[in-house]
């Protein structure tokens, strides 16, 4: 525990507090870029250096963020932050601690060069793109990368220091004829923990040549102005890789996350480890260990390794995702799923890359056991109330005797997680995952990966008028 | 210091610029479980600067204020790649007089925030003891100074206080969520018995389901999904749209979009509000602007680069953090209730209908549009002017700009929601879509 002038030259000693502690600083540099239409509107950086101090006394946390490190942790501080536990009422609880650890990495970057005009380059080339079509009235193009160090030394013993890189770009046409509006996009967004030799020119690599996809976001974009929007109702739809992923995140992955699980007996029972609510092809996983995902990590933000989960498996409740705290609370093995957004918030139980696995059926298998229904594409987003989810895709196209139709749109899909779940029938053989933002309690944006072949589900009701 | 420090810095450089500070700190109780949880203490500082050079923008900002002189180089190197723009900075000259601070919600110890919420907690749990409650209880003091090189300087305080609290109940037919929210910026009494009551009321009825079919209802909408079905406006009148031409709004400035009946004002100096100011993120006077008046749509929402590129006067709503660039945004909205409305009166007159306390999947849709789609995560059947149960598994898809015209009634009864003041309001032939 002396080594911590060694992690942190800068920090005080904090072994004379007796509770359990941990510690967080982080620097980070953000750039951005924005396109809207013709005009660059955004260009910013942004310099952040803060630190997030946590002591669990009594059952409960007391905790505070600050910007001036060096002068704020001191013992007068802790003392104030330690007396406030006095105004808690004090309640049962430990934590599952982990081994002490060392793991510092430091990193030498190939490039020394600043690579906005690459930056800039890139975004306007494909901002142009989306412009190239009449109808495409303005653009929302989004060049993103932060390079945060995270420093982290808790009572338990672990001393972490890593660097990760993450990147992404977000392109979005806006299309209009007369006074109907539409609009589609799409993200790539991708991480990388920072070595010896790494060139963030060669990582930005991920970003190039995505012509295609930008052609095709505007012919998306354009087409529909002339779709009709969906007649409410309950259908039978296959879901593309887009949607399986807000679906395993949005749907299931936060009804896995142990911190809203274990106030409560009645959810624990819900979500009890064997419950089946799929049929026995339906896998799904959390794994931050998959390499450069945006929702990848090697420790989360308690020092805990980052480790692959699985949630469901084999159609049963196969796990949770845990803090210190709702690992001890549920007696169950800590799975490195505490983030937190910033150093100005707490960690809590977040997902990192959630999926779920492919099995062998073909798109067009998926296509002909469906018969009737929609083909319902992309994911403007997602929302949770525990069993209740809403979600809306980009666009989606009618399906009838097994061929696409027509493309239509407004297609939002709402219902109980636990009888969708239920409803999948089929499972197809083409994962991807795609690198996008999750937003829990006031933590917004915090990077994540989602993903998942087409899927076939019975019975979802479809939002229309 | 730090903006001295800056100006000194910027002063040889011949450019013009305005530097954002804040500074704050941020006490909070979370509870959870109806048990305590946490007390977090934040502090919070930082720094912008945007610079114009050779008329062109660039913008850096840290919280480390070692780093001073790299921040005046990157907003100058960014320049070079920003946007082109013909502004002059304001220097605004007698401020509006805002209500930021009151003595009662700023003198207010945190053991009295934590006992109200242990008292409150224990009133629901007498009357329903199956429900589990998770609160919070915010204080934060902010202090903003914008200065720029017209000689502009000012800046403000501002305490916030904010009470909000969500009860999970778990049945064995399913889950019920509810939550509740009070801004007691400007008075920090509450009364928790009556706020106990309504909560458990709520509860009480939600335990009972009923069944409904896809049909058209009136539907009564409460602040809460009231507040998501008018933030689909504020997307559409927000000036940067206007400009891009990607708003349904374009050609409607004095032109009827909704009933008679109905008012809405941005007000960027209302007493205690989130958003309440003396000046925005431009420098601009922040002030009250008619949105809808009479039902006409009557303004669009301005910064002063927007409004300077269409030839118009900026609207006060340049919104600014140090970490981000001003952009155009609503202070708070306010729709002027109607007269001797309360919820019972509104309720007794329905035959047929449902209320929405609360959904799912706003900001989903396609709002720049006006495409809502929401699923109704906690609404009640309505029969003869009663309230018979709970309804589940039920969807509510429209386009704002169509159900402007459907508001047939506006309550007379505002919640404060901190940035919308507001009553429930009353929709008509609401196309329902139920799974039943």
């Amino acid at each position: 525990m002396k080594k911590i002038k060694e992690v942190m030259p800068v920090m005080p000693d904090l072994s004379y507090v007796k509770d359990y502690f941990d510690l967080r600083i982080e620097e980070s540099e953000t750039t951005s870029l924005q396109f809207r239409g013709k005009e660059l509107e955004v260009i910013q950086r942004n310099f952040e250096r803060g630190g997030f101090l946590r002591i669990f006394k009594r059952g409960n946390w007391l905790s505070a963020s600050f910007n001036d490190v060096e002068k704020q942790i001191n013992r007068e501080n802790v003392e104030i932050l330690l007396k406030d536990a006095e105004l808690l009422r004090p309640k049962e609880g430990n934590l599952t601690l982990l081994l002490p650890k060392e793991d510092k990495r430091s990193y030498k970057l190939i490039d020394q060069e600043e690579l906005l005009n690459y930056k800039f380059d890139l975004l306007r080339k494909y901002n142009n793109i989306l412009l190239s079509h009449p109808k495409i009235v303005t653009t929302n193009a989004i060049y993103n990368d932060r390079l945060v160090r995270k420093i982290f030394y808790s009572k338990d013993g672990r001393e972490i220091d890593y660097t990760i890189f993450y990147y992404s770009i977000y392109l979005v046409a806006i299309s209009r004829d007369g006074n109907n509006i539409c609009d589609y996009g799409l993200g790539i967004g991708r991480s990388r923990v920072l070595e010896d030799g790494v060139s963030i020119k060669e990582l930005l690599k991920d970003l190039e040549n995505k012509e295609e996809e930008i052609e095709k976001i505007v012919k998306i974009a354009v087409d529909l102005l002339s779709a009709e929007p969906v007649v409410g109702g309950i259908y039978d739809v296959i879901i593309d890789q887009r949607l399986a992923g807000v679906f395993a995140h949005e749907a299931f992955g936060h009804l896995s996350e142990a911190d809203h699980i274990y106030t409560n007996e009645k959810l624990k029972k819900l979500m009890a480890i064997g419950n089946q609510y799929g049929i026995e092809e339906l896998t799904i996983v959390d794994d931050p260990q998959l390499p450069n995902e945006r929702g990848s990590y090697l420790y989360d933000d308690e020092g805990t390794e980052a480790k692959k989960t699985y949630l469901i498996k084999e159609g049963k409740i196969a796990g949770h995702l845990h803090s210190k705290e709702t690992a001890a609370k549920m007696g169950e093995e800590l799975t490195g799923n505490a983030r937190s957004i910033s150093y100005r918030h707490p960690p809590i139980v977040r997902m990192s890359n959630t999926y779920i696995e492919p099995r062998d059926k073909s798109f067009e298998e998926l296509l002909s056991l469906l018969d009737n229904g929609l083909y319902v594409c992309g994911a403007r987003g997602g929302q949770t109330e525990l069993e209740n989810f809403s979600f809306a895709s980009q666009y989606a196209y009618e399906v009838k005797k097994g061929k696409l139709g027509k493309m239509i749109r407004d297609v939002t899909i709402c219902g109980n997680v636990f009888e969708t779940l239920k409803n999948i029938k089929g499972i197809g053989n083409d994962l991807k995952i795609y690198g996008g933002s999750c937003g829990k309690g006031s933590q917004y944006p915090l990077p994540i990966g989602d993903g998942g072949p087409h899927i076939l589900i019975k019975n979802v009701i479809i939002g229309g008028r | 210091m730090v903006i001295e420090d800056l100006k000194e810095l910027l002063k040889d450089k011949n450019i013009i610029y305005d530097i954002f500070y804040e500074e704050g700190h941020q006490e909070s109780f979370q509870f959870r479980g109806d048990e305590p949880y946490s007390c977090e203490k934040k502090e919070r500082r930082g720094v912008g600067l945007r610079v114009i050079k050779d008329g062109r923008i660039g913008f850096s900002s840290t919280s480390d204020f070692s780093k001073l002189k790299e921040l005046v180089d990157t907003a100058l190197t960014l320049s070079f790649y920003g946007e082109k723009v013909n502004i002059k900075l304001p220097w605004e000259k007698d401020l509006p007089e805002v209500k930021t601070i009151s003595n009662k919600t700023s003198l207010i110890k945190s053991e009295k925030l934590y006992s109200m919420a242990v008292e409150l907690i224990s009133l629901i749990k007498e009357k329903e003891p199956e429900v589990k409650i998770d609160l919070s209880i915010e204080k934060e003091y902010q202090y903003v100074r914008l200065a720029n090189s017209e000689g502009f300087d000012a800046s403000y305080e501002k305490i916030i206080l904010g009470f909000g609290f969500d009860g999970l109940l778990v049945l064995e037919d399913g889950i019920t969520w509810l939550s509740d929210f009070y801004n007691l910026s400007e008075n920090p009494e509450l009364d928790l018995k009556k706020v106990s009551e309504d909560f458990c009321q709520l509860i009480k009825i939600a335990k009972r389901k009923v069944k409904i079919n896809t049909g058209e209802y009136k539907v009564i909408l409460m602040p809460i999904p009231a507040a998501h079905f008018f933030s689909i406006l504020f997307v559409g009148a927000n000036g940067k749209q206007l400009e891009k031409n990607a708003t349904p709004l374009v050609d409607k400035e004095g032109k009827q979009i909704a009933p008679a009946f109905l008012n809405i004002v941005d007000n960027g100096i209302y007493p205690f509000g989130y958003n309440t100011a003396p000046f925005d993120g431009d420098g601009i006077k922040r002030r009250s602007t008619k949105v809808i008046e009479n039902g006409i749509f009557s303004n669009f929402l301005f910064d002063l680069i927007t409004a300077q590129k269409l030839n118009r006067k900026s609207t006060g709503n340049s919104e600014r953090s140090y970490e981000s660039m001003p952009r155009i945004q609503a202070t708070n909205i306010y729709v002027e209730p109607s007269q001797d409305y309360p919820l019972t009166k509104i309720i007794k007159e329905i035959k047929e209908g449902i209320i929405v306390y609360y959904m799912l999947g706003a900001g989903q849709s396609n709002v720049l549009a006006g495409e809502f789609n929401w699923v109704i995560n906690l609404g009640f059947k309505i029969e003869n002017g009663e309230i018979i149960g709970r309804i589940k598994d039920c969807m509510f898809a429209g386009n704002l700009y169509e159900y402007l015209n459907k508001i047939i009634l506006i309550g007379s009864e505002i919640k404060d929601l901190g940035n919308y003041f507001l009553p429930p309001i009353v929709l008509d032939k609401c196309k329902i879509v139920s799974k039943e």
